[in-house]
């Protein structure tokens, strides 16, 4: 009688393993945005602790464990504060959403005329909301709302009950509506992004649509969106090529100066976007214009679908006519991507800069 | 809001700011790999393992300056993760032995999330039982040897033990499993 065979273990757990492992991202986005969060959290206290910031405190009181700095201008000039900011002796800050209390050891608040830049460990704190900001970044008031101008902040905000007004905060291509209550905003010079941990927000477009995102979930918008929709972009394959500023790039033998077909993948290219402008970025951070203006050139010349090539063009024109101040190359640059992509995305900005350069 | 904004002015980066950014880079490259490792030895369980992911990576902070002078990341990280679970699922087993879930009035073991993958093959669950089974080392030592490839010296290496103790640990491992009616690889 033969033996009845036995079953092999370490076969059995090898194909378990593999199953488990069977998604490309196996780890669920909340426990990476949880994760990641945490990380930020640490290396805030690891600055906090090396004693890292420069701060001018102006009054100090002690109410829990908090310490509240009052805001003052470089040189001692009395601000000209886009953000109000309370110092609080002996009180609490105020119920006020217009009016936020500065925290944190370490925090330099510099006001500007448009917005007010955050260096270090700084949380922004009123009656309905706090924001802790990492490394740098710009906030503003702006009808009623708070603004994110730049930077990454975590937002804890206390839900809101049925008839109360919905606490705002607004980002470059959009508000969002925050009905509660974790999430955090990072706002690029391009576009950004918000990440919901819990509650729920209502991200509402200049358009008028409603985005509802829901925990785990995050919502892009300005470049990254487009790069995003792009990536989706049921038709690739069409491509725009960029004439030269001086129109010497391509020659007469040039089959089609407009439109050549090109076999690409769409992921290749959207990596490659997003590494430009993200490039782009950094030497705009550097005050590096002329180096950002020569890179977007060149970028432009590659192939790319209609969306990148528009985000491209646009950035171009905005470091023209802001950085560099270049009116006439910034209205020209202007006048063409307003031919190249009719009816685009950037219309109503580049209508208004046109206006205001008196571009012909 | 739909104006393009402005740019904010920037620091000069301090060291801290290039640790920071460097964790936060490493953890976006290689947080799957963690994240999978202790997936498999907190027996299936996504927060045990986001736990552990977590502690891992917040470790690196003190060491990611010398990493690459001294040994490789993955190697680092692979070791780290390792230990990390092998001390959880230590403590776990005393916290859950039977006499401790009684006192504590746990009435069962935390839920697994391999249950979604082997409720439709009773082989899958049966093995995957009898690897919980195994005490945390013997477990973690089989399970290196056998499904990750290692050789008894890297073993070794990880868990901080002599080539032979890992001998031993693999060995008992095998025993125990031949003892409910296995065999460890197939003919």
């Amino acid at each position: 009688m033969s033996e009845e065979k036995r079953p092999a273990i370490a076969p059995l757990l090898r194909e378990l393993q593999r199953e488990l492992e069977s998604d490309d991202e196996a780890m669920p986005i909340g426990a990476r945005n949880r994760v990641e969060f945490a990380i930020r959290e640490h290396a805030r206290g690891r600055r906090a602790d090396r004693g890292i910031g420069r701060w001018l405190p102006a009054a100090t009181f002690v109410a829990g464990a908090s310490v509240v700095f009052a805001v003052v201008g470089l040189g001692a000039r009395t601000p000209e504060s886009a953000l109000p900011v309370e110092v609080a002796v002996a009180a609490p800050p105020t119920a006020a959403l217009g009016a936020f209390a500065l925290e944190g050891d370490g925090c330099e608040g510099m006001p500007g005329e448009a917005q007010t830049t955050l260096r270090g460990n700084c949380r922004l704190v009123s009656d309905r909301l706090s924001a802790q900001v990492w490394g740098d970044a710009a906030v503003a008031e702006s009808q009623g709302a708070l603004a994110v101008r730049g930077g990454q902040l975590l937002f804890d905000v206390a839900p809101v009950a049925k008839g109360e007004p919905k606490v705002r905060i607004g980002v470059s291509h959009g508000t969002i509506e925050v009905i509660g209550t974790k999430f955090v905003v990072n706002q690029g010079d391009d576009g950004g992004y918000v990440d919901l941990f819990e509650g729920e927000i209502h991200f509402v477009e200049p358009g008028g649509r409603i985005v509802e995102l829901h925990p785990g979930q995050r919502h892009e918008w300005g470049a990254a969106a487009l790069l995003a929709e792009a990536a989706e972009d049921p038709d690739p394959i069409e491509i725009i090529l960029e004439e030269d500023e001086s129109d010497e790039a391509f020659g007469a033998d040039e089959p089609s100066r407009k439109r050549r077909n090109r076999r690409r993948s769409q992921r290749d290219r959207s990596a490659r976007a997003a590494e430009i402008i993200g490039h782009v970025g950094v030497l705009r951070a550097q005050r590096k214009y002329r180096a950002a203006v020569v890179e977007l050139r060149a970028a432009l010349r590659e192939r790319w679908d209609r969306r990148t090539a528009e985000v491209l063009s646009y950035e171009l024109g905005e470091l023209l006519h802001r950085h560099l101040g270049e009116r006439q190359a910034a209205c020209d640059h202007l006048r063409k991507h307003q031919e190249r992509f009719e009816n685009g995305r950037y219309d109503t900005a580049i209508e208004r800069t046109r206006a205001k350069l008196q571009c012909e | 809001m739909s104006e393009p904004v402005g740019t904010l002015g920037v620091l000069a980066r301090t060291d801290e700011d290039v640790v920071a950014a460097r964790v936060e880079a490493l953890y976006r490259q290689h947080r799957e790999l963690v994240f999978g490792l202790a997936l498999r030895y907190g027996g299936g369980r996504s927060a045990w393992a986001e736990d552990v992911t977590q502690e891992v990576f917040l470790r690196l902070f003190d060491v990611v300056a010398e990493l690459e002078e001294r040994e490789g990341l993955q190697s680092w990280l692979y070791r780290v993760t390792i230990n990390r679970c092998l001390n959880r699922l230590r403590s776990e087993r005393i916290r859950n032995a039977a006499p401790v879930r009684w006192l504590l009035g746990r009435r069962s073991m935390p839920h697994s999330d391999v249950e979604r993958v082997t409720s439709a093959r009773q082989e899958l669950q049966r093995a995957w039982t009898l690897l919980q089974e195994l005490p945390p080392k013997e477990r973690v030592a089989f399970s290196m040897h056998y499904l990750d490839g290692k050789k008894q010296v890297e073993i070794a290496s990880v868990l901080g033990h002599s080539k032979g103790y890992v001998c031993k640990l693999i060995k008992r491992a095998e025993d125990r499993i031949r003892e409910q009616g296995w065999e460890i690889e197939g003919v």
